[in-house]
Order: C-alpha cells, then structure tokens, then sequence
C-alpha cells in the first residue's frame, strides 16, 4: 500500500515548487522531501512520485497502480 | 454545457480521448474522480478535492465520459452523474450489465444472441461456520458443473467480472475442476458463486468487435474487428503476451453484433460496447497448426520493437512524440508477410465458421488506444467523442 508521506503540505515549512503532469496544478513539496518519495496533488488527488530535485525544481510522474476490479 | 472526461489516473486511453477531442475541436472538461469529497444536503450538492472546487464543472457539464478504471467506482460515478441530471457514456444500466460476465450473457441469451453455454452455481466454495469451521462445497458445484457440461472436452471456470484473463482456469479432469473452483474466491469484483462454462474450440483466436451509437442514428458495427491470436494459452488475453491482427467481418457477424449492442445499450440514446466473441472452428481448420506456429512466430519477432515501444517512458512525459512511435511501430509490424498471412487464415477461418460465433463478453470502458486502435484502424475515441457530442446536439 502506498502511503503519500506530505498529505497535509502545509505543515512544512520551505517548500519546493512543482505540477502536476495530470492535471497542471501547481503543488508545494517540502524542501527535505527526496527522490523516489510520494506526494498527492491536491487538485486531482493523484498519487506523484518524486522523480528529481533540482535547484528547487521538482519533477513528478505519475504512479502506475492498479486495484483487483480495475479493467474493461 | 459541456462534455467531462471523468477518470482516475490519466492512462495511454484517456490521454488518447484528450488528444483527439483536441484533433476534434471538441471541448473537454476533466472530473478527476479519485480524492474528490461529493457532498449532498438540503442546500445542494458540492464536489471539491484538497486544492480545487469542481461544484461548478459539474454543474455544468451536460455528458460525462466514464472512464474511471475501477468498476466499481465506474458504477459508481455513473449513478451518481445520473442522479446529478448529467446523461452518461455508457448509463450505469449498461455499466452493471458489463460489470458481470453473468449478466451479459443472461440479457444476450434472453434476446437469443449466441453465447457458449454458460452454468451459473450462486453457492461460493467454502463456508465459514459461526464456530470457524469451514464447509467445502468443490464437489457439489463440481457435480453441478459436469451435470450441464462434458468434462472431458474442457470445462472453464471464471471470475464474473475479472479482466485480463485473471482467474480463468481450463479443466479437463476431475482433480483440476475441483481446483478452479477451491481457486474462485469471493472478493470485491467476484462477490459470490462460480460461473463456469463450454470450453469453446476457438483454434488460436477471438475477436474485439467494436459496436457504437450516437443519438438520432442507427447504431452501427466497425467493419473490421481486432483479432488476438496465439498458441501459448486457452486465453488469448493480449495481457497474456498473443499478438493481435485485424480481421475484416462479414456482414452477418456485424448484423449480430449491432444486436447485442441495442440489448446492451438498453435503449439508451448513445452507447459504446467493445464485445469479445470466439469462433468455435473445432475441426473446420484452413490452415496447418505448424505452418501457423511458424508464421506467428515469425509475427512475434516484429511484435518486439512495438512491445519496446509501449514501454517507453516517454509516454508519461510526452504522448504526443510516444504516439508516433508506436503507430510507426506499428506499422512496421503489420507490413510483414507474416502478419498479412496470419490476418488471411483468420479472415478465411471466419468466413468458413461464419455461423460458429459466440459472444462471451462485453467491455463499457475499453482499452483501445495501444491496440485496438491500430490492428483496426477505428479511434475508439471518434465514436465515444461523437457519441457525448450526439446527447448534446439533440
């Protein structure tokens, strides 16, 4: 089970800004927050993994999950 | 008033829906219906997620595209979208009717539509005693199951409503029957009993037949259908590793698919369906199995790069560029003599068991993009985007 480890975002302080590659809201990550974490965009609540941190620049991709009644 | 794609996660199908809305000039809202909260009181409804209020998307869409992943949640969000006022593509009558392999088949058997005899026990393997005890029933639904259907020519054993092949197991003995049904558990998509059925003698393929309608038209059935086709298992699941090819269909399969769609559709104004049929050829081959053994293999060898391709990274990053990969791909894979033969033995085996079809399954929410799409030529998402555009017209 995936958990998102920031589901309440503003409780941190220095925040990094970045999108979401679904829905193109704008998501504040935690300053401290590292490569391969999970956070979930609070426009489209869809799950984001922290793919690279760069000079404050975070870049998200999707997760590829998949539940026992997903399908045609 | 507008057209929402309503969906979980943005997969290669929905980004495909919004790339062609896009080629269509037709406009799209989005419903992420995930971690939205959907609230209802005297004073009205509202719908928001942590960062958005979509309250006024919803007011004002008039058709929703359904395409969230999850069947139930699919279900779901069709009532809901229904009880909102909104019209729904597919209506949550056709959706529970797809939902379960059961259902299909009893409203195509009740129209008389062919399907492959089906047996339906509602008991569930095992019963837990209020002490904990357990109670085995495999041999009762066993001896139910080999009362209607001939063990020794194959008995199927299936979830109602699984996917991709997931918990479809052949027996052909007594021992294994026993095992399928100790394997068919109770869960979330397959609540209670056992379904089983003939063991259709389908050689090396089915058929994905794309059946569609808009308001104010007949509905109509694509010409040509999409063929998955392999050797390596009973299944022919393209999710089990088969290869897939297009095959053309006469006029006759399409007139029964047109039917199956208005009894799935329900009168219904608009409607699309993705039926998954079986020839059974039995022995009515026209070709030898070596020589076909041979040719697929070969076809599997040019079904590499595009397998390369549909796990290129790029389609997260850029479906666009991804897609042109994969349509080149693809194109390369079907301009081998290979593929052209494969396609000609399967359009030939067809013709010639043109009366031995038999619808088994019927898909509301397909996968259409990776595959679909490019052994038959038909965006899938033309005639759903048409479809929503027809129950706004009119």
């Amino acid at each position: 089970m995936i958990t998102p480890v920031h589901s309440n975002l503003q409780e941190a302080k220095v925040m990094n800004k970045a999108k979401c590659p679904d829905c193109d809201a704008e998501l504040d990550v935690p300053a401290d927050t590292e490569k391969g974490e999970i956070v979930s965009c609070p426009g489209c609540g869809l799950e984001l993994e922290v793919k690279a941190i760069k000079c404050g620049c975070v870049d998200l991709q999707e997760l590829t999950i998949e539940g026992e009644d997903w399908g045609e | 008033m507008s057209i929402a794609l309503l969906y979980e996660r943005s997969e290669n199908d929905e980004n495909g829906i919004k790339l062609t809305a896009q080629q269509l000039g037709i406009d799209l809202t989005f419903i992420p219906f995930r971690k939205i909260a959907l609230s209802i009181s005297k004073d009205g409804f509202s719908a928001k997620t942590k960062g958005k209020d979509y309250t006024q998307t919803f007011h004002d869409t008039k058709v929703v595209l359904n395409r969230a992943q999850s069947k139930n949640r699919r279900l779901q969000a069709s009532y809901l979208m229904e009880m909102l006022g909104k019209k729904t593509l597919n209506t949550s009558q056709s959706e529970f009717i797809c939902y379960s392999k059961l259902r299909t088949l009893l409203h195509l058997f009740k129209e008389g539509l062919p399907i492959p005899k089906t047996v339906f026990v509602p008991c569930d393997s095992t019963d837990t005693l209020k002490n904990g005890k357990e109670i085995h029933n495999e041999k009762d639904i066993a001896d139910l199951f080999e009362a209607e259907i001939p063990l020794k020519e194959g008995i199927v054993i299936k979830a109602d409503a699984g996917t991709h092949g997931k918990m479809i197991m052949l027996s052909k003995n007594r021992e294994e029957l026993e095992a399928s049904i100790k394997e068919t558990k109770s869960s979330i998509i397959n609540p209670i009993g056992v379904v089983a059925q003939e063991l259709v003698q389908k050689w090396f393929y089915d058929l994905r037949i794309i059946v569609s309608q808009e308001r104010g038209k007949e509905p109509v059935c694509y010409h040509t259908a999409m063929a998955r086709a392999g050797f390596k298992d009973f299944r022919t699941n393209t999710f089990l590793g088969n290869l897939v090819f297009h095959a053309k269909l006469p006029l006759s399969i399409q007139d029964l698919a047109v039917k199956c769609g208005k009894t799935l559709g329900k009168g219904s104004d608009a409607w699309i369906f993705a039926l998954d049929a079986m020839v059974n050829v039995g022995e009515n081959k026209n070709a030898d199995d070596t020589y076909l053994k041979g040719e697929l293999d070969t076809a599997a060898q040019a079904w590499v790069p595009v397998q390369k391709v549909k796990q290129d990274e790029t389609r997260l990053t850029n479906f666009p560029t991804w897609t042109g990969k994969l349509e080149a791909a693809f194109k390369t894979y079907k301009s081998t003599d290979a593929y052209g033969n494969v396609t000609d033995i399967i359009e030939e085996s067809i013709r010639k068991n043109v009366d031995a079809l038999v619808f088994h399954e019927s898909n509301s929410c397909p996968e259409f993009w990776e595959n679909t799409r490019l052994a038959t030529g038909l965006n899938v998402a033309i005639p759903l985007l048409r479809g929503a555009q027809s129950l706004i017209d009119h």
